[in-house]
């Protein structure tokens, strides 16, 4: 074992935990780089609030311990930890990963079309396919290569998915990446490689769920490369338990004139953090959005990292927070542009209200610019719900907590409205719905 | 138009990277041996004729600075510093207390003649009638003059070099010093409380509005020298203040380094107003040489109802690493910073602000305006923080960027933190270059492309401007138009 391990420090609990759980691993996958990956996590450790990308997010002091992986679940015990079908109107094909380990029996991978060959990451690699020829890859020498959130997945991956999409081809119909967990405490990590050709077209739903009470640290990544002129819808929602912690990671290339929409809901989990690096080729449109709703004594993190590399790129980000109880939300949003980058049109907005005393929003939308010819701008704001327009809607007769639903719902709804498919938006405006009426009735 | 018309004149009047006030003055001084120690320490104080207490002072920041490592956080970057290479002590021969103007070297007045610094009594800004402007100013380690003393007296107010003011009003440098930048803030502000020489002092009394403008004019003279100076102002209750501060040095090839310490204490319902016009020597074209201005300047509305606003014109230094920042303690406090940021060679800048927001209804107002040509890189770094009991504080932000040519960069980091619902905290920004539009409408009237270039960073840095004092508002758009100097084609 190769292990760096900075002797000036003590370690935490959690990274002692970490470290004894990688030694013990017997991984079922062939791969060299795990224990690079570890040793590149080890040598930083858990990152706190000294490091900038976690200043806000101080995970060494945040995770007290880290559960041990579990192996794989039974066929019942599997079955049992399907929850509610939230997209089920939406119909899609499905891959199901319980604590990490994907389950055939509760999958539906038929009907994808012609071009798409869906296969888990397991079967790929036993099959002499290496990561590096998985096409999809964390770029080297950016953020998300050295983020110790994703080289704990590298390290301590159990499967995944590997998706690819042919030059002009269509998913016939969306695929649903579902997560859930049997309840067992456990860390989760599981590694997905989208690949989408040229010109192709896909929607991509992930589905993250955990249930409640139960201690699972879910960690994913996902490494997506959308092929030049290829258009991805891409929804991602999180309802993971109040107990346990969401780590998930996009690192997406876009390729020349590709496009991708991306909506992420955040519902859970007391320690969240989704991360997304995103690197734009020429004339490439990136829109994102997310909505996170924090309640309780939870911290929700969105974190973004938008590199335009080509000339006369287009990007959008949108990021909503509504914080209530003793809760904490952040975001973190950089939109860098490359000297190359002509004509780039970058427009950056973060939003929090905060719904009670105690909640607390952190956020820090930076620009780093180094072409002339560019437009961006960012805005970020923080307050309450308006009281002119509570009292406008109170005053035509709607209840006090009636109209903080409307007011909550509205506020969100800038997120939602932009998904295109309907049956999408309803199941995600569904969920956010449902947390806004549970509010004040659990402690 | 009459000022754009004077701008434009300048930039036309001064070669590419011409500074101008470049030149060294010849004059005898003394200095410390080269590097620093405690040895070094005990001999800036025992040259002060320092009270013990201050004494022990430095040498306790002395101590804690050893343990300290340097800030590397900054979006800049500099060789390594050798700070044992850095004379911290030079004093130009035989200014030791004069009593009036005529014991000053007269070398040392021609360098003031040629800033422009008015320091004979009588001197008053052309063109602006009945205007005063009382001026300390600090040449290399020392203060050498403070001007219009007596007729401050007479209302009361104490206005010295901060050496004077440990010897003549010990109690309330005592009681002031380090209490709004901490001994071990932070890595230059500690070495600054170990080995600052000089720098201002002000004590405004109850009730009194300074009748004129207070101003310390800053040179560092000597090769190899550091220069460290802390300013402390004090306003009590009810009073006013404007501060203006000046920086200039000569045309060097090596580096050297600016670490300030500016303290500001506004008591209820007392203003400060802070304005500084940084024009330290920005290295040449290619990055030899210039200035490394790290300073810590912080303002402590201590007050209900105080309000202390910080406006800067950030032309020169090598590297600027500089956050004024207030401390909104005092209920319905207000917090304003005004910052234009030109960078152009190849300058590195890093400023910005913080608010700290304690006291209710606190408000705080940002508008900063960055400029960067040439190779330069320049980041607007801020933080807005709302502490749970800032009731219904209110915080405003806007930060934006010009980029002129195809080498440089602009960078937004801002820190927005709020923990109070019914605080309302906003914060934009933008990025974006001179539009050609903009460009050929001013061209299409007549105008050369620098002279339109310079008409329209004017337009942009607008907001800022109208915020300085009117003598500084002039000089600080000369700068600008000078700054930007060959940024153009």
């Amino acid at each position: 074992m190769n292990l760096v391990v900075t002797p000036d420090r003590r370690r935490t609990k959690a990274e002692e935990a970490l470290e004894s759980a990688f030694r013990r691993i017997d991984a079922e996958l062939p791969d060299l780089e795990r224990e690079a990956a570890f040793a590149r996590f080890a040598a930083q450790g858990l990152p706190h609030r000294r490091v900038e990308a976690y200043h806000f997010t101080d995970l060494r002091s945040m995770l007290a311990s880290a559960p041990e992986p579990v192996g794989r679940p039974s066929p019942e015990a599997a079955r049992d930890a399907l929850g509610a079908d939230v997209f089920a109107a939406v119909n899609p094909a499905r891959a199901v990963f319980v604590d990490g380990w994907f389950v055939a029996a509760l999958s539906d991978l038929t009907g994808l079309g012609d071009g798409v060959s869906v296969s888990t990451l397991a079967a790929a690699l036993t099959a002499g396919e290496t990561i590096d020829g998985l096409g999809a890859r964390v770029a080297p020498g950016t953020a998300a290569e050295t983020d110790p959130l994703v080289s704990l997945v590298c390290a301590f991956f159990s499967d995944g998915l590997v998706v690819r999409i042919a030059d002009g081809a269509a998913l016939a119909r969306p695929l649903e990446i579902r997560h859930v967990a049997t309840g067992t405490a456990a860390s989760v990590f599981v590694r997905h490689f989208v690949e989408v050709g040229a010109g192709a077209s896909a929607t991509i739903l992930e589905s993250h769920e955990s249930p409640e009470g139960s201690v699972v640290h879910a960690h994913t990544l996902v490494e997506a490369s959308i092929g030049v002129k290829a258009a991805v819808t891409w929804v991602d929602r999180q309802r993971e338990s109040h107990d346990g912690a969401r780590f998930s990671t996009l690192a997406v290339a876009i390729g020349d004139h590709a496009k991708l929409d991306h909506t992420v809901a955040t519902l859970g989990a007391k320690i969240a953090r989704t991360q997304i690096f995103a690197t734009l080729g020429a004339h490439a449109d990136l829109a994102t959005r997310g909505a996170t709703l924090a309640k309780g004594r939870t911290h929700a993190d969105a974190t973004l990292v938008v590199e335009h590399t080509g000339p006369g790129a287009t990007s959008r980000e949108l990021y909503k927070s509504a914080v209530d109880d003793e809760a904490t939300s952040v975001f973190q949003g950089r939109i860098t542009v490359h000297k190359a980058a002509q004509q780039t049109d970058g427009r950056m907005g973060a939003h929090a209200v905060l719904l009670s005393d105690r909640a607390e929003a952190k956020a820090k939308p930076e620009l780093e610019i180094f072409a002339d010819d560019v437009a961006c701008a960012h805005g970020a704001t923080v307050a309450e719900i308006d009281e002119t327009l509570k009292f406008y809607l109170m005053s035509r007769g709607i209840p006090a907590d009636e109209t903080e639903r409307l007011l909550i719902h509205a506020f969100l709804g800038e997120v939602t409205d932009a998904i295109g498919d309907e049956a999408i938006r309803t199941a995600i405006e569904g969920e956010i719905d449902g947390w806004i009426d549970a509010r004040g009735k659990t402690a | 138009m009459a000022a754009v018309k004077e701008t434009v004149d300048q930039v036309r009047a001064i070669d590419v990277d011409q500074y101008k006030y470049g030149f060294e003055t010849d004059i005898e001084s003394e200095r410390a041996r080269k590097g620093l120690g405690e040895d070094v320490v005990r001999f800036i104080s025992a040259k002060k004729n320092e009270p013990e207490w201050m004494l022990e002072w430095r040498l306790d920041a002395y101590q804690r600075w050893l343990t300290m490592e340097e800030p590397t956080w900054a979006r800049v970057n500099y060789p390594k510093i050798d700070f044992q290479d850095i004379y911290y002590y030079a004093a130009p021969k035989g200014t030791a207390g004069p009593k009036s103007l005529d014991e000053v070297d007269p070398e040392l007045l021609k360098t003031y003649e040629k800033l422009g610094i008015p320091l004979r009594e009588q001197a008053v800004l052309a063109g602006v009638e009945g205007a005063k402007v009382a001026v300390d100013a600090v040449f290399d380690s020392v203060s050498v003059v403070t001007t219009f003393r007596e007729e401050l007296s007479k209302h009361g107010i104490i206005f010295c070099s901060i050496s004077e003011a440990m010897r003549e009003h010990p109690e309330l440098v005592k009681k002031y010093l380090g209490s709004v930048v901490p001994v071990t803030d932070n890595y230059y502000a500690t070495l600054n409380s170990a080995v600052f020489s000089d720098g201002s002092f002000v004590w405004i009394p109850e009730g009194v509005r300074c009748p004129m403008e207070l101003s310390t004019y800053f040179r560092i003279n000597e090769k190899k020298t550091g220069q460290f100076e802390r300013t402390l102002i004090i306003a009590e209750k009810g009073s006013y203040v404007s501060y203006l501060e000046g920086c200039t040095a000569p045309q060097r090839d090596e580096n050297q380094l600016h670490a300030a310490v500016v303290e500001l204490v506004a008591m209820e319902d007392a203003e400060i107003k802070y304005s500084t016009v940084q024009n330290w020597y920005p290295g040449d074209k290619d990055g030899k040489g210039g200035i490394y201005n790290f300073v810590t300047k912080r303002g402590d509305c201590r007050g209900d109802r105080s309000k202390i606003s910080w406006t800067q014109v950030e032309t020169g230094s090598a590297i600027t690493w500089k956050y004024p920042s207030c401390i909104l303690r005092g209920d319905d406090t207000k917090g304003e910073f005004y910052s234009i940021a030109v960078s152009n060679g190849r300058q590195q800048v890093d400023s910005g602000t913080k608010m700290i927001h304690l006291g209710k209804r606190t408000s705080s107002r940002i508008i900063s305006k960055g400029i960067s040509a040439g190779h330069s890189q320049n980041t607007y770094r801020g933080q807005v923080k709302v502490n749970r009991k800032a009731e219904g504080a209110r915080s405003f932000t806007n930060c934006d960027s010009l980029l002129i040519g195809h080498d440089c960069g602009a960078h937004t980091v801002p820190y927005l933190e709020s923990a109070n619902p019914r605080a309302k905290v906003e914060h934009e920004a933008t990025t974006s270059k001179i539009s050609d539009d903009q460009l050929f409408y001013c061209i299409s009237r007549g105008l050369g492309p620098e002279e339109a270039v310079a008409l329209i960073v004017n337009g942009f840095v607008r907001d800022v401007l109208q915020q300085l004092p009117m003598e500084f508002a002039v000089e600080a758009q000369k700068l600008i138009g000078v700054s930007l100097e060959g940024s153009v084609g």
